[in-house]
């Protein structure tokens, strides 16, 4: 019997350990830039200084749609709707010069808003050059809050010899005029994103970076469609 | 012959000037075409709970577009009336590497695809399924048939496609895809023209081998990913290739 306890016991110490996600619905996507605020060394020839610890990550960008929860709350015929990642240090900066990858771990506390600005009286975004300059993040944060979120367990990845990367972290809603349309329950979400580095002609001057990623919340009702072999893997 | 330019640019430029401004509101430097909620890959011969792609396995991805930009901003992705779908496919594994340990404790899986080609569909009966309930095990008889009825309005070639996974020292992940692609063809091509640019995004891999946790998409059976990305291109397009990476696409 006691060993039984102290098995369960070590799987939910295991369960515990790693930040799991329930059952998942799209929130919003968004598509934009990034770059390094603070930056103890710029530009970077390569990881070996890219997103050092002390360093900073942000980034900026549009909103490209919006899942079925917020639909019928936004109107992007006359709104322009912006992110800001902001407030993400970092804590852990691995460089793996012989595979040029690079990985890295963030404090907790990092924050994510979203807002609303009209096109017609509001101001467009502008990424500019080298940020942060007059425009970003200034233009892509005016306008009403319509969400936002502490970010912890935020953690990127970027390969060099294959000129993408990646992030991931877990966002907890708690602010925004929207707030009021997800229910308590899912307001614990997560955020993932692709990286597309140069060569890459997109990325205006200074920035790192193109994003494409997408917000998710937790289901209200959660259910998982598993096979019986993963559902059995879970109990070996 | 002048007559059908003629028309063809009447055409164009009847799509261009009924922009949507909500689209354009969506849109974003270098961006041409995105999809967000919609869209997802499965093999011939993967292992999802292990992430590796047999050499020779067959990579499709199939998706629905939330927005269209720059030259393409005439098509609406939000009419109700319409859909606008795709089909990635023709792309062979070169099998994944991996894991691979990475310094600092992070595991990497990189996976290199052949070349292969891509069609955007334009269709007046929508009828993609829902992406919260995706029919298992693909191929089916809702995907790809779902994504694949309507005008192709443009399609093209995609070389240098590659996924990378990683899974960092605290367990958790993250993803991403890039590639190359080519316009060559469909019925909006005189919009677009015989331009390449990017295919980049999130790779978000199913989480058959660590359900539940941060950085992996809980996916229906059959599924390898859920892709959220984008055709990107840039406003002028000057991008470093090599002469064969470029004649490979035109092929």
């Amino acid at each position: 019997m006691k060993r039984k306890l102290v098995l369960l016991l070590c799987a939910l110490f295991i369960a515990s350990a790693v930040p799991a996600k329930a059952a998942d619905l799209f929130l919003l996507g968004f598509a934009g830039y990034d770059y390094e605020d603070p930056d103890a060394n710029d530009p970077d020839a390569d990881g070996s200084t890219y997103l050092e610890v002390g360093d900073g990550y942000r980034a900026v960008g549009v909103i490209t749609s919006f899942g079925a929860t917020l639909l019928p709350y936004v109107d992007q015929g006359t709104n322009e709707y912006t992110f800001h990642i902001y407030d993400l240090a970092v804590i852990q900066h691995d460089w793996d010069a012989p595979n040029q990858f690079v990985s890295v771990l963030f404090a907790n506390n990092g924050r994510i808003r979203y807002y609303e600005d009209s096109i017609g009286g509001g101001t467009a975004h502008n990424y500019g050059t080298n940020p942060p300059n007059g425009t970003a993040p200034s233009t892509f944060t005016d306008g009403a809050i319509i969400l936002g979120g502490d970010v912890d367990n935020f953690a990127l990845f970027y390969d060099y010899l294959g000129a993408q990367g990646g992030f991931s972290g877990q966002m907890t809603l708690d602010e925004g005029t929207l707030l009021t349309y997800i229910s308590p329950a899912q307001r614990g979400g997560w955020l993932i994103g692709g990286l597309a580095g140069r060569p890459n002609e997109s990325v205006p001057e200074g920035y790192d970076n193109q994003i494409s990623g997408e917000a998710r919340i937790p289901d209200a009702t959660p259910t998982r469609t598993k096979s019986w072999g993963a559902v059995k893997s879970l109990y070996r | 012959m002048k007559r059908k330019i003629g028309v063809a640019m009447l055409v164009a430029l009847t799509a261009l000037t009924s922009l949507a401004s909500g689209a354009l509101a969506q849109c974003t430097t270098g961006m041409l075409i995105k999809w967000d909620e919609n869209a997802f890959s499965y093999e011939t011969n993967y292992n999802s709970s292990t992430f590796i792609s047999s050499a020779g396995s067959q990579l499709n991805v199939v998706g629905k577009v939330s927005v269209f930009c720059q030259m393409l901003t005439g098509l609406d992705a939000s009419d109700p009336t319409k859909e606008y779908t795709f089909l990635f496919t023709g792309l062979t594994s070169a099998g994944t590497v991996g894991p691979t340990a990475i310094a600092g404790g992070s595991t990497r899986w990189t996976t290199n695809y052949g070349s292969g080609q891509f069609f955007i569909y334009e269709d007046s009966s929508p009828d993609a399924p829902n992406p919260a309930a995706m029919p298992a095990n693909p191929p089916n008889g809702t995907v790809p048939a779902n994504y694949t009825d309507g005008t192709v309005i443009l399609s093209g070639n995609i070389v240098n496609f590659s996924t990378t996974i990683t899974r960092f020292s605290t367990g958790t992940y993250a993803t991403s895809f890039r590639g190359d692609f080519a316009f060559t063809g469909g019925t909006m091509f005189a919009l677009v023209g015989p331009e390449f640019g990017l295919l980049t995004g999130a790779w978000c891999a199913n989480d058959d081998a660590a359900p539940g946790v941060l950085g992996l998409c809980d996916l229906s059976n059959g599924y390898s990913s859920h892709p959220n990305g984008k055709f990107d291109q840039p406003a002028t397009p000057a991008q470093t290739s090599t002469w064969g990476a470029i004649k490979q696409l035109y092929r």
